[in-house]
């Protein structure tokens, strides 16, 4: 029963991800919310801001998103007042975009996801974001031109990433489409990593605060077992 | 089937007995801290979340408040009087600072930061009723048991133990004030 | 020498109400088999994960709002605004997935060593209850944050009952109090995903009760007689399965800090929309094998039966299973096949996650049909299988 039940559990646990997955997987990029301590970059948190802010929210939503949360990564009230300052809007006013969703209908023909969860809501969470925002090409590539003989549908894209490779989004991001207070170039692979960062936090404003007490509770676990497990053994020694 | 367990006989030798005390003192003093700290996010989530906590301040605009007349508004779900004082209120209640019908004395003037405006919770301090204008002393009566307030909010009357509390509130500008 | 004041007012207090003489005849003094294998363990941790789901349940339903409207944004305040949501509503996640990995274990060992068997049947009958609870109570939980899958799975897995004949569509509508899923399933969701944890606490009771009548079996599975057999359950037991417990919090903490959403399904965080169907509905994992089960079968209603009589089979277990030894160490036919049926619900399971088409059908099949000829040979089994020597002591 014992070499049955290791041979079970190593096979359980990769087996239990079945319910994930599916679709070629985009590429893992270097995360540094990754890991056991990460830690925000307060920096690229505010470009990625710049990118939500000034680009995606021209038609998507942050609905669950107010400044003020931003203060629980790394800035102050001052920064997070001057940032609400400019967009017109009080430090708990929800990131809320213009466009009305009867609008985005007319125009999209769908109806626009708000963006708070977006990382949360798709397989492979921030790489495929990435990939998504970074995926887009004039027009069909030669690779694909059998599975599109009469061209793109009207009203969609081509993009890599997107499951059937047509998508409704145009290509969101153009070089130079804003500028970064700190100077960085803002090439479309730098504001799609940035905006995918920012969306990461988010999706997961609780990351920094769950992966710090996990490193606490494991700790005073490791503790905890071996106490106890020293005890059992000294409690049954006297078991014959 | 036996109902007596006698697989085990417990060691009395003097190592086996202080080493066995040491980790069961060990282990019981890591459980139980243990599970004290377990507990700390339960009992913190039932206390006001980020969101609500957020909403702690109210700012209110006082323009339409004519002299004489008081508003009442919701701060952190309770109702506040701002009430906008006329000469002859504010007279009345400095002149009656001294007074020894106060129950909880207190001068008009730490109670107010500008003379014409007194704001505070419309929340008896007997029970938790709000308080209707009237009374004998210009300012309010307590539907519930009967007690008094006057203008500068100053308990007159029993059984309410003291005065209207007043929250803190600051003049944004001379029209706009914010509670909490 | 005098009794304590403490020692007085046990005493006042138990000649009346004898909670400390019934806690130190059946927790302290309890006599345990002395050779218990780590596997029981999972007992008292299926135990602990029950505790564990209500009381984060408990402190969730403070937060959480069923209604349609709200039921989505309730679960990303408990994440965001509540202090610790998130932990707690990871835990409740996590929580629920342990807990059936580790009754699906305590079940795999009362398979192996016979613990189903005289006079342990009613015993056994109680667990399957707790089961078929389990699984209600994890199914309507899984619709409370009102997500696409929530949604979907509710509404796929609620059709099932239309195959009832003649009254099928009147008991969905009844059960949706509507003409789909909607407010209404949800707010009895709801009530019912709180309620149904007691109920199983109280089976949980009469599952104890009727395993202290005659006690646990053990790895040889033999009937011991002998009081040196035994040993107390406190300190022996209460130590070991603390160190279990901890063993337990390491993966569970694990999961619960780094990998929340591993088990969890994305398109669940897409609040429920009843016009767009997500491209593949899987269930939760520990649901996967008898899904799998459902869907090898091509007719609606004999699927549907299928599904059912693969966990209901286990009522039976006792009789089919002819064979007079309990432990699989001594059953040199009944431990392969036994080993088998284990590795066919990895398999169903695997099926369960894959489209229905191709060859996945085909493997499903022949696990299904796998799973219920293992029951169904049971009885020659014990007939023609020649047992190796069973110990008559330990």
């Amino acid at each position: 029963m014992k070499t049955l039940f290791t041979l079970a559990l190593a096979t359980l646990i990769p087996a239990m991800s079945f319910a994930a997955g599916g679709g070629a997987a985009p590429v893992e990029q270097d995360w540094s919310f990754k890991g056991i301590t990460p830690d925000w970059d307060k920096e690229q948190l505010l470009r990625g801001y710049t990118v939500a802010t000034q680009v995606c929210m021209s038609c998507h939503s942050f609905k669950y998103i107010s400044h003020r949360n931003l203060m629980k990564a790394k800035f102050t009230e001052a920064d997070v007042k001057a940032l609400a300052a400019d967009m017109d809007l009080g430090i708990n006013d929800k990131l809320i975009s213009q466009l009305t969703a009867e609008d985005a209908k007319a125009v999209y023909g769908k109806s626009i996801p708000d963006l708070s969860l977006m990382n949360k809501a798709r397989g492979n969470g921030a790489d495929y974001v990435f990939a998504l925002l970074t995926g887009y090409e004039d027009g069909v590539p030669a690779k694909y031109a059998h599975d599109f003989e009469n061209g793109l549908p009207d009203g969609g894209y081509f993009n890599h990433a997107f499951p059937g490779h047509v998508i409704a989004m145009p290509q969101p991001l153009n070089d130079d489409q804003v500028e970064y207070r700190d100077g960085t170039s803002a090439t479309v692979e730098q504001m799609a990593k940035d905006v995918t960062y920012f969306m990461q936090w988010t999706a997961e404003p609780e990351l920094l605060a769950r992966k710090k007490l996990g490193v606490y509770i494991m700790l005073y676990l490791f503790i905890f077992t071996a106490l106890a497990y020293a005890l059992k053994r000294q409690i049954w020694k006297d078991v014959h | 089937m036996s109902e007596q367990a006698k697989g085990a006989k417990t060691s009395t030798n003097p190592k086996d007995v202080s080493r066995r005390k040491f980790l069961t003192d060990m282990t019981t003093a890591f459980g139980v801290a243990g599970a004290t700290c377990a507990a700390v996010p339960f009992v913190k989530s039932m206390a006001p979340a980020d969101n609500v906590k957020a909403m702690a301040s109210t700012e209110v605009d006082i323009s339409d408040i004519s002299e004489g007349d008081t508003k009442t508004v919701i701060w952190r779900g309770r109702p506040v009087f701002i009430k906008h004082r006329t000469g002859a209120e504010i007279a009345k209640a400095r002149k009656e600072d001294t007074s020894s019908e106060l129950l909880d004395p207190a001068k008009d003037e730490s109670r107010v930061q500008n003379e014409k405006w007194l704001i505070a919770m419309a929340v008896c301090t007997h029970l938790g009723c709000v308080p209707m204008e009237g009374g004998e002393h210009d300012g309010w009566i307590c539907p519930c048991h009967g007690s008094q307030f006057d203008a500068s909010g100053r308990v007159r009357r029993g059984p309410a133990p003291s005065n209207l509390d007043v929250p803190p509130y600051e003049f944004l500008n001379p029209t706009t004030i914010k509670i909490g | 020498m005098s009794k304590s004041n403490t020692q007085k007012a046990i005493e006042w207090f138990d000649y009346r109400l004898p909670i400390f003489s019934f806690m130190k005849h059946s927790a302290v003094e309890y006599p345990t088999p002395k050779n218990l294998s780590y596997m029981w363990n999972f007992g008292s941790l299926a135990g602990i994960a029950l505790v564990l789901q209500i009381l984060t349940g408990i402190f969730l339903a403070m937060h959480y709002k069923p209604d349609v409207n709200l039921a989505f944004d309730s679960i990303q305040h408990i994440m965001r605004d509540v202090n610790s949501g998130w932990l707690i509503r990871n835990m409740h996640m996590v929580g629920a997935s342990f807990f059936f990995i580790v009754v699906y274990i305590h079940m795999a060992r009362g398979m192996y060593y016979g613990s189903y068997k005289g006079p342990r049947e009613v015993l056994w009958w109680m667990g399957v209850i707790i089961f078929f609870l389990m699984m209600a109570t994890a199914f309507m939980g899984y619709v409370l944050p009102w997500g696409q899958m929530s949604f979907w799975g509710a509404t796929v897995i609620t059709n099932l009952l239309s195959v009832i004949p003649f009254v099928g569509e009147h008991v969905v509508i009844w059960l949706w109090g509507g003409y789909s899923v909607g407010d209404a399933t949800l707010n009895r969701f709801f009530s019912l995903h709180y309620l149904l944890p007691f109920v199983i606490f109280a089976v949980v009771f009469l599952h104890l009760w009727a395993l202290h009548t005659h006690k646990s079996n053990n790895p040889v599975g033999i009937d011991l007689k002998k009081d040196t057999d035994f040993i107390p359950f406190h300190p022996y037991y209460t130590i070991k399965d603390i160190f279990g417990l901890g063993v337990y919090l390491i993966p569970f903490t694990f999961m619960v800090c780094y990998a929340p959403e591993y088990l969890g399904h994305p398109d669940n965080y897409i609040p429920a929309d009843p016009m767009v169907t997500p491209a593949h509905i899987v269930p939760e994992w520990y649901f996967l094998p008898f899904y799998a089960i459902l869907r090898a079968v091509p007719d609606k209603l004999f699927g549907v039966i299928a599904m059912v009589a693969a966990i209901a089979i286990l009522f039976v277990l006792p009789w089919l299973d002819s064979s007079k030894v309990r432990s699989a160490r001594f059953r040199p036919l009944f431990r392969p096949l036994l080993i088998l049926f284990f590795a066919n619900m990895f398999v169903l399971g695997w099926v369960g996650a894959k489209p229905p088409e191709g060859i996945y059908i085909t493997i499903g099949r022949l696990a299904t049909f796998y799973h219920f000829a293992f029951f169904l040979i049971l009885p020659l089994v014990g007939m023609f299988e020649k047992p190796k020597p069973v110990p008559k002591s330990l």
